[in-house]
């Protein structure tokens, strides 16, 4: 090796070197990046042997174990000042999310939905319909999907008839009926909501009987989307999106439910 | 709302994906604060580095030149540790760019050893 390379390979190595200048933060963010690994690795259910049941139950016991363990770390002053305020600031968040991330209902206490979805969906149509209507100059019959929005290539899910009452308590509602008395216009796609079952189950029922609700983990299209709402069901999932505008752009829910009744 | 109405009492499911972005934002706010620190610190050396290298390798010998190029590939590795950007939750920029500056360092140790990476 060279002279002038020796000098270059010395000098390139020690700027490598001054990273130990950050090695106790590094250390410090790695241990705070492992709680969201830790978290992560318990939601997806990877910790089960082989043969073991995982339930939303199993991994709510196992969240909130490790959510305590979690927390007495943060009292016994072994932490950092930083790690401490963003421990408090991770467990509080997840605390309150502890709810929604892992459903507690089993399938003997998710009971069936109390009115027909596209009726339910129909009662926020109006708003959602006047606001975007307001905001992006849309035409009511429009925003009101009276005409066909639909774009060449666009859903090819078709509106399926539910087997539930489609009376809502308390009032009746026509499936697909417009709120402002009009008879709905001839169009591609008549419905306000399109849902379709994405997955069956048969083999489930006695994990159901025992009132079990098997993992489901609860994603949605990252930014793709303003609300995105889930409920979980044991054996049967269902999910309905709306193409109706909210803010101005498209806004997707997905439900899904048991029919365990 | 359509979603209450069709099932009260039941807790809407969160997205985990961001639940665990959320909670884990302080933390990742840590993270990025440790790499720009030390980007700032180390990345103007090593591109006055790589600068001297570019500069020096067609002048050299052949011999030399080729060992000028493995060192500024060697440069060229730690501007793209220090420069790495982290995704949140999962991916965090400082520990990455610790790992991959551990490498580079185990490897640059090596280099006068055997006279090759």
């Amino acid at each position: 090796m060279s002279l002038r390379c020796a000098q270059k390979l010395a000098r390139l190595w020690a700027i490598v070197a001054e990273r130990v200048a950050w090695e106790q933060q590094q250390v410090q963010v790695k241990r705070m990046r492992q709680w969201v690994l830790d978290a992560e690795h318990i939601l997806d259910g990877s910790w089960a042997q082989a043969g073991e049941v995982v339930s939303n139950a199993t991994v709510g016991e196992r969240l909130d174990a490790w959510w305590q363990e979690l927390a007495k770390q943060g009292t016994d002053g072994t932490l950092s000042e930083l790690e401490q305020a963003c421990l408090t600031k991770f467990l509080q968040i997840l605390a309150n999310l502890r709810p929604h991330l892992v459903s507690t209902m089993t399938g003997r206490t998710f009971h069936a939905p109390t009115m027909n979805w596209n009726a339910a969906f129909a009662l926020s149509r109006c708003s959602i319909a006047a606001s975007a209507a307001a905001r992006t100059g849309t035409a009511m019959y429009c925003a009101t999907d009276a005409a066909s929005r639909m774009r060449p290539g666009g859903s090819k899910m078709r509106s399926i008839n539910s087997n539930w009452s489609s009376v809502r308590p308390g009032s009746t509602v026509q499936a697909f009926a417009n709120f402002d008395g009009r008879s709905p216009l001839p169009r591609v796609n008549n419905a306000n909501a399109f849902a379709s079952i994405i997955s069956v189950s048969n083999t489930l029922s006695p994990l159901k009987l025992a009132g079990l609700l098997l993992l489901q983990r609860n994603f949605c299209p990252h930014g793709k989307s303003s609300a995105f709402i889930t409920a979980v069901s044991d054996d049967i999932t269902f999910s309905a999106a709306s193409t109706l505008p909210v803010r101005a752009s498209h806004t997707r829910y997905t439900v899904s439910f048991p029919f365990s009744g | 709302m359509a979603v209450e109405h069709l099932w009260p009492g039941v807790p809407p499911q969160v997205c985990q994906f961001h639940a665990l972005r959320d909670a884990s934002k302080p933390a990742f706010e840590a993270d990025r604060k440790v790499k720009t620190a030390m980007r700032k610190q180390l990345q103007r050396k090593v591109k006055a580095v790589h600068q001297q290298l570019s500069r020096d390798t067609p002048k050299a010998a052949a011999a030399e030149a080729e060992q000028l190029s493995v060192l500024a590939d060697y440069a060229t590795g730690v501007l793209c540790a220090l420069n790495r950007d982290g995704t949140a939750p999962f991916d965090f920029a400082a520990v990455q760019a610790g790992e991959d500056l551990d490498e580079v360092a185990q490897s640059l140790e090596r280099l006068p050893k055997k006279g090759e990476p």
